[in-house]
């Protein structure tokens, strides 16, 4: 112990140095470190204290050993994972629903939020508005009740199809619809309460700009594609990145209370299948295991997306 | 701390069972030699009520001492007019008639009862009693020291309780381990009637109207839903959930769309749809099916959407539960129609036979109260005096009844609910929840005769039909069986694949998705899944059940 005291004071001119700029600095921004405080403290017991829990994964936890007394099984419930026949199903259902949710369902509030910024008549778009984020407020249990009432074979998509024509079927029942119900009514219910951010970024445009686009003769398109857009890009780009780092978080209870198993085959992803496993409850390290699995290749994507996105248009993340 | 705790509980417990085990050899012995002779059972019960006398003055105990129960179940749930188990009638009654106060301990209403639980399992000190699913891990939570076996005590502090389960080898051998260590107190129903709630239904009047009687064969069901066809427009709707077992009788199979394991005539334990009888059923579901005579929408529907389609004189034919039953009715009733819903007798295959199986579940519900090892041993004897009051003659009317006078009456011989029950605004099965504690889980016999009163007349007719021919418990599975660590981790890997791809298959070979010509390649991709493996699990968890 005293050893390790004197250490950095006879090798001490960079550490002591660092002491000295350090308190300096402290002594400088007082209130500012004060105020940091509490988020500090937050995050460090709240965020990465709980972190330790991980390594549960890597064990056989059982709860009346806890955490730290439960038996180390190395990688067991990472190959137990891998090995289900059903891994590479599961994973490419994540994919295909997280990509077309962001596929059709990222670029949808943008254009909301550019026709919105067109139109002139302040009641009207005021209207719209408040209409278009009304249904993110029901609960998905409901919308997803409305849903299934909706498709089936006297509900009203098929009072449509069969108004054209069509045969009257059960929609929910086939595989290939189940993606656009599922990503038109995420859109539906979304597309209203994600425009908002997009409308604030709007209101920041410098309204000189769109003047001096008049006068050099841009139409009302021109003004849109050659102002606007540009002005929203650094949101746009901060918001993808983002989406992209949640790529394998799909909403599962939406999942859960829409399909069946005639649609496994294209809806089952891992929450659902490790939640129907009732695994959840019996089994913490498995579902560490998969939880840290999504985590992983979240950040990964979520890496690579900023790394891009730093390279082509010089707006990042960090 | 916690460790060090654990270790004096331990060591608490083991000297203290040294102990009880020299000095109660004796009687010990006594109550297990008597106990293998069946005549000699009810001399034996004088006999240990005799020594009870001396050191058991009844209830109420006079006692100051409170105990702590946790519990995920019925008798937690409290009446939603009631804030506290102080308001609680059924809870003030309790604590008056056994002496003793009592810590109510509930998950929060919302949360997941599994994950509550395993929380709670985590804390420093338990709660003398804990009421849960136990049966699975039972053997795991002993040997980790988290419940008390109670063997040695039961018999002695427990009288009633011990009784019954030497009368019933059912009750028996389910609350007690594959090695013979007796740790629970159990959930029971009085009958297997009060334990079967699903089972077809079919329109009485349109019967009636077309001149048909009431279908037995799979031929007369065929017949009746072709009719109803052409008369009404109306087809066989159904949730999935309630189509199990459904119509698998009439073929001799033993489950339809959720993957399901049975005990045959040999007791082997046999996965249903692997079995040729259960493809023969699939192909009269899939011709039915593409005959339009079965509902599409059947496959996405759930209790909601079938009570709509019900109203809208949609369906003539399904297969339902009591509840959802009742619902019909009423609305049937409310709204003008003369749909008559009726329960109709499980399908056989030739005329004049039983049917192979129908739903029910076990008579002993999965719920079971045990008693942890933070309950100190100067207390043991009170805590199983007070779980022993609900199996008393007492006991039973108390929990299944309330008080006489109150909730309850002697109408020639038979209790009756008074008008407190029976009148009260909310419905009778509300109100129950006040009084009784019987109506979900209970620590105690589930009278059938409660059952018999909460229910409106048509339900229990129809109960009375789906039993009337059937011995529900020949081939069911019981729900006490218990598996060891290893045998429980593999389990869960093995059948999530298997019960994934088997209910995917079974909807696919109903729609046609997948041709029945087939099954031989769906049984041969069951086999890759170890479905082998499993049922030998199940097989070796079933033996040991039975010979316990």
């Amino acid at each position: 112990m005293q050893i390790e005291h004197i250490k950095p004071a006879r090798s001490g001119k960079p550490a002591g140095h660092l002491r000295r700029t350090l308190v300096r600095d402290f002594k400088m921004n007082k209130w500012k470190y004060l105020i940091i405080l509490p988020v500090i403290v937050y995050f460090a017991i709240f965020a990465y204290k709980p972190m330790y829990g991980v390594i549960i994964a890597f064990k056989n936890y059982r709860p009346s050993l806890g955490i730290l007394d439960s038996p180390w099984v190395g990688l067991l419930q990472f190959k137990l994972f891998f090995r289900d026949i059903y891994f590479w199903r599961l994973l490419r259902n994540t994919f295909c629903i997280s990509g077309l949710s962001i596929l059709f369902g990222f670029p949808a509030p943008i254009i909301l939020a550019l026709l919105l910024n067109e139109i002139r008549c302040s009641w009207f778009k005021r209207t719209v508005q408040t209409i278009s984020y009304m249904p993110y407020f029901i609960s998905v249990v409901v919308i997803c009740g409305l849903i299934k009432a909706f498709c089936q074979t006297d509900g009203v998509f098929n009072d449509l199809i069969a108004f054209f024509g069509g045969e009257r079927t059960n929609l929910l029942a086939s595989k290939q619809n189940f993606y656009p119900i599922y990503v038109g009514s995420g859109i539906w219910q979304s597309i209203g309460w994600d425009s908002i951010i997009y409308l604030a970024a709007l209101s920041g445009i410098d309204q000189e700009q769109y003047e001096a686009a008049k006068i050099d003769g841009a139409s009302r398109f021109g003004q849109m594609v050659y102002v606007t857009l540009p002005g929203l890009l650094p949101t746009i780009t901060i918001l993808f990145i983002l989406r992209m780092g949640g790529i394998l978080n799909v909403g599962y209870e939406k999942i859960l209370l829409l399909y069946q198993p005639l649609t496994y085959e294209v809806a089952d992803v891992f929450s659902t299948y490790v939640y129907r496993k009732g695994i959840i409850e019996a089994n913490y390290s498995y579902s560490t295991a998969v939880g840290l699995f999504n985590s992983v290749v979240n950040i990964v994507f979520l890496l690579l997306t900023n790394g891009i996105s730093k390279k082509v248009n010089e707006t990042s993340l960090f | 701390m916690k460790n060090l705790a654990q270790r004096c509980a331990i060591a608490l417990t083991l000297s203290i069972g040294i102990t009880l085990l020299s000095g109660c050899s004796q009687s010990g012995e006594d109550s297990a030699s008597s106990s293998k002779v069946d005549s000699g059972s009810q001399s034996s019960a004088v006999n240990s009520v005799a020594t009870e006398e001396e050191t058991f003055a009844g209830y109420p105990i006079e006692t100051d001492e409170t105990i702590s129960v946790w519990c995920a179940g019925q008798v937690t749930t409290l009446h939603s007019s009631y804030t506290s188990y102080e308001e609680s009638p059924f809870h003030i009654g309790l604590e008056e008639m056994t002496g003793v106060k009592v810590d109510w301990q509930a998950p929060t209403a919302g949360t997941d009862r599994s994950q509550a639980f395993n929380l709670m399992l985590n804390s420093d000190t338990l709660p003398d009693v804990i009421c849960f699913t136990l049966f699975e891990k039972a053997p795991q939570y002993i040997e980790e020291k988290i419940i008390r076996d109670l063997t040695e005590e039961m018999p002695l502090y427990a009288p009633n309780y011990w009784a019954l389960l030497q009368e019933n080898e059912h009750f028996d051998r389910s609350v007690k381990t594959d090695d013979g260590q007796y740790y629970a107190f159990g959930s029971f129903r009085e009958s297997e009637w009060a334990a079967t709630y699903v089972g077809p239904v079919v329109r009485k009047d349109w019967l009636e109207e077309q001149n048909l009687s009431m279908p037995e064969t799979m031929d007369d069901w065929d017949e009746v839903l072709r009719t109803f066809k052409d008369a009404y427009n109306a087809q066989l709707s159904f949730h999935k959930g309630r189509l199990s077992p459904g119509f698998a009788s009439g073929y001799n199979a033993y489950a339809s769309l959720l993957a399901t394991i049975y005990v045959d005539d040999n007791q082997k334990v046999q996965f249903a749809m692997a079995q040729p009888e259960w493809k023969e059923y699939m192909t009269q579901l899939h011709q039915w099916y593409d005959e339009g005579i079965i509902d599409p929408d059947s496959v996405t529907l759930d209790d909601a959407g079938m009570r709509t389609k019900a109203l809208n004189e949609k369906v003539g034919v399904s297969c339902t539960a009591i509840s959802q039953l009742s619902n019909w009715v009423n609305d049937a009733k409310s709204s003008g129609l003369d749909a008559d819903w009726v329960g109709a007798p499980y399908p056989v295959k030739n005329e004049g036979d039983i049917p192979c199986i129908i739903q029910g579940e076990d008579t002993i519900s999965t719920y079971a109260a045990a008693v942890t090892t933070s309950c100190p041993d100067e207390k043991l004897e009170l805590v199983l005096r007070w779980l022993d009051y609900g199996y008393t003659e007492e006991g039973y009317m108390y929990w299944n009844y309330g008080k006489e006078g109150e909730s309850y009456t002697m109408v020639d011989g038979v209790p009756t609910y008074t008008e407190l029950v029976t009148e009260d605004p909310e419905g009778i099965n509300m109100a129950l929840t006040k009084y009784v504690g019987t109506t979900g889980t209970g620590l105690a016999v589930q009278a059938e005769n409660m059952v018999r009163q909460k229910n409106v007349p048509v339900c229990i007719e129809a109960v009375d039909t789906w039993t009337s021919k059937n011995q529900l418990s020949d081939h069911m599975y019981p729900s006490a069986c218990s598996l060891s660590t290893e045998e429980s981790t593999e389990v869960s890997t093995i059948y999530a694949p298997i019960s994934t791809y088997a209910e995917e298959m079974a909807l696919k070979f109903l729609t046609g998705e997948e041709s029945l010509d087939n099954f031989d390649a769906f049984l041969a991709k069951l086999n890759s899944m170890d479905l082998d493996r499993y049922l030998e699990i199940k097989q070796e968890s079933y033996k040991r059940f039975m010979v316990r």
